[in-house]
């Protein structure tokens, strides 16, 4: 009988790494692209490596989580106490849709929905952002949809590189799920 | 007294592929010795995993531990386990990790390594030991946790002569002293004197008794793939008289007559642990640089890396450090791609090695025979001019003896010169010379024809 096995240490350990790495590439790579959004590249790359790793809901609110409050009491990115919030709405958004995905889609897919499912939370922050500046409602769902099309965008390239990088880590025996 | 019991174990590596180990009944009590034999890739190793609790897969049936067991292991591959600089902190990383005060540490690190007969200062850098002194410094790593079952994987393949006669003397004290012991080995033959059960492990079966070979004459045709014989002969390696000493240290071994290697020739290059051989094949494939330079003529050029391409091959003795794509046919296909050339060899190396099931497999998954036997395929596909390989026929039985062997004939047929290292006498009719590397000289030895075919 196949026993499901408890988060173990090496998973949390694993979590905490991705969390970590997010923060430091996020504040060391601070990339004067002129372009909002970029930052959704690293976010769901590595929020979907959690989910492809773990396999178990929670795995990248853990990650946002972690990543949040690290990159809060660091002071990393713009936002203050916002940046929080900033990390946890992609995390939370793209595990509860991933609830819903059919595991019969391929990973791909799926890793393209959730990344653009991450960038539109994301994108949730940045209205609200707008909203506490006093901007007007319909300006602010214009920007919300611009900030939608530029982070997707990004999202959708980190969420891409997703499949081929779990697949190498199976290849070295590092995964112990037979399909993702 | 009872230590270890598995009743029914099943395990595999993922639910679409075979079981590695199916309904495994075996028993493991004080001061006993088992050896479990069985094919390359039978899942030797991953029975040691699974008896030293190292294994986070899941697996069927029961595992019964007595309630303080301590279980030490000593992997394959020595360079994977080593991991401090000195032999000291060797010894005492387990008691660091324990949280063990640093002055109860240095009584029982000095037992260890007394215990597996190492005198030497725990200052000594490890990288200064032989393979034989290594693989004891292992053991006595495992030792100072006092373990009650000691799991050793393939001593047997990874040291010479001298180095298995020094660890019979070490396993059979602690058997004596009360340690139960696994062995999985292929040559069982070397331990006799120590083993009291034998296990064969086969398709996933345990089984009471020794694992032996069928015989594979397939691979036996030499004489068939003997093409036009213009290029036998030819120098393709040649060096003159040198001394081979890294930068600043005094000479590993003095080479006083030189040597060549021939188009269509297989010399066998023997020494003990630490001789040097590894570092001479470097040095002919130009991927070891020293001031002192060695006076080296490889395919008319001195050794330098990257310029042979395609011509020349190099076999590492941890042949999984030159694996790196995620299947079988991918990783062999890799090369023949860079170099241009077709593809569709290596579908073909693969079935005739008759290893076409493991096309899709991860290399990185495959056990230690065979990475080298991919690896080694990987290389032989590009039909090099040279191919220098380090200690090739590590961790494999007889049927893939075989294989290496039909390998090396077909490229030897096709006009290339191959120098392959050993720890022992390579005996075999197609080797047509041997380089011997023993007491820091290294001199030629030539086979009569009629001394090499008795037999």
């Amino acid at each position: 009988m196949k026993k499901k096995l408890p988060l173990s240490l090496q998973d949390s350990l694993f979590i905490g790494f991705c969390a970590t790495l997010l923060v430091a590439l996020t504040s060391m790579l601070r990339l004067k692209l002129g372009i909002s959004g970029h930052s959704m590249f690293l976010m769901s790359f590595f929020y979907l490596i959690c989910y492809g790793v773990l396999g178990r809901f929670g795995s990248m609110i853990a990650c946002g989580g972690i990543a949040g409050l690290v990159a809060m009491a660091l002071g990393v990115g713009k936002g203050g106490p916002m940046i929080l919030l900033k990390f946890i709405l992609p995390a939370i958004a793209m595990d509860l849709v991933a609830l819903l995905l059919p595991l019969t889609l391929s990973l791909h897919w799926r890793c393209m929905i959730l990344g653009i499912v991450g960038c539109m939370a994301w994108a949730v922050k940045v209205a609200l952002s707008n909203v506490l500046a006093g901007m007007a409602f319909d300006v602010v769902l214009i920007q919300w949809g611009a900030s939608v099309l530029k982070g997707g965008f990004f999202a959708t390239l980190g969420a891409l590189l997703v499949p081929p990088v779990l697949h190498r880590l199976k290849a070295h025996d590092l995964l112990h799920r037979d399909k993702f | 007294m009872k230590l270890l019991e598995l009743d029914g174990v099943s395990f595999n590596y993922g639910s679409q592929l075979a079981p590695v180990l199916q309904e495994l009944k075996f028993s493991i009590g004080a001061g006993q010795c088992h050896c479990v034999s069985g094919p390359t890739g039978s899942g030797k190793s991953s029975l040691l995993n699974l008896l030293a609790g190292v294994q986070n897969r899941p697996h069927e049936g029961e595992i019964w531990r007595h309630s303080e067991l301590i279980t030490g292991l000593v992997m394959q591959d020595p360079q994977t386990q080593l991991l401090r600089q000195t032999v000291g902190a060797e010894v005492a990383f387990a008691l660091e990790n324990l949280g063990i005060p640093a002055e109860n540490m240095l009584p029982k690190v000095q037992l260890a390594l007394r215990r597996v007969g190492l005198f030497l200062r725990l200052d000594t850098p490890v990288s200064t030991l032989s393979l034989g002194q290594k693989y004891r410094l292992m053991i006595a790593a495992q030792l100072v946790c006092e373990p009650h079952l000691l799991l050793l994987d393939e001593p047997w393949a990874q040291l010479d002569d001298h180095g298995v006669s020094e660890l019979l003397t070490v396993l059979r004290d602690l058997i004596a002293e009360g340690m139960a012991l696994v062995l999985v080995e292929h040559n069982a033959a070397a331990f006799t004197d120590i083993i009291n059960h034998y296990w064969q492990l086969e398709a996933g079966r345990l089984s009471a008794g020794i694992y032996t070979v069928r015989d594979t004459p397939m691979h036996d045709e030499p004489t068939r793939y003997r093409g036009s014989a213009s290029h036998q002969g030819k120098v393709l390696v040649s060096a003159e008289a040198f001394d081979f000493c890294f930068d600043g240290c005094q000479p590993l071994f003095r080479c006083p007559q030189g040597f060549q290697l021939h188009a269509g020739e297989i010399v066998a290059l023997v020494g003990a642990n630490g001789s040097g051989k590894t570092s001479l094949l470097k040095s002919i494939a130009g991927i070891l640089s020293l001031k002192l330079r060695i006076p080296l003529k490889v395919l008319g050029r001195k050794p330098k890396l990257g310029v042979y391409g395609g011509e020349l091959g190099l076999l590492l003795q941890r042949s999984n450090r030159q694996l790196f794509e995620t299947s079988v046919l991918t990783e062999m296909q890799f090369s023949l791609h860079r170099f241009g050339l077709p593809k569709e060899r290596a579908e073909q190396m693969l079935a005739e090695l008759g290893l076409m099931m493991l096309a899709e497999q991860s290399p990185h998954k495959l056990s230690y025979g065979q990475q080298h036997l991919i690896a080694l395929a990987s290389l032989a596909c590009l039909q090099p001019k040279v191919l220098l390989l380090d200690d090739p026929l590590a961790g494999m039985d007889k049927h893939y003896y075989g294989k290496v062997w039909y390998l090396l004939k077909r490229l030897s047929a096709q006009g290339c010169a191959i120098l392959m290292s050993s720890h022992r006498v390579v005996e075999h009719s197609a080797v047509s010379r041997q380089l011997s590397l023993y007491n820091g000289l290294l001199t030629e030895t030539i086979f009569a024809m009629d001394e090499r075919d008795v037999g």
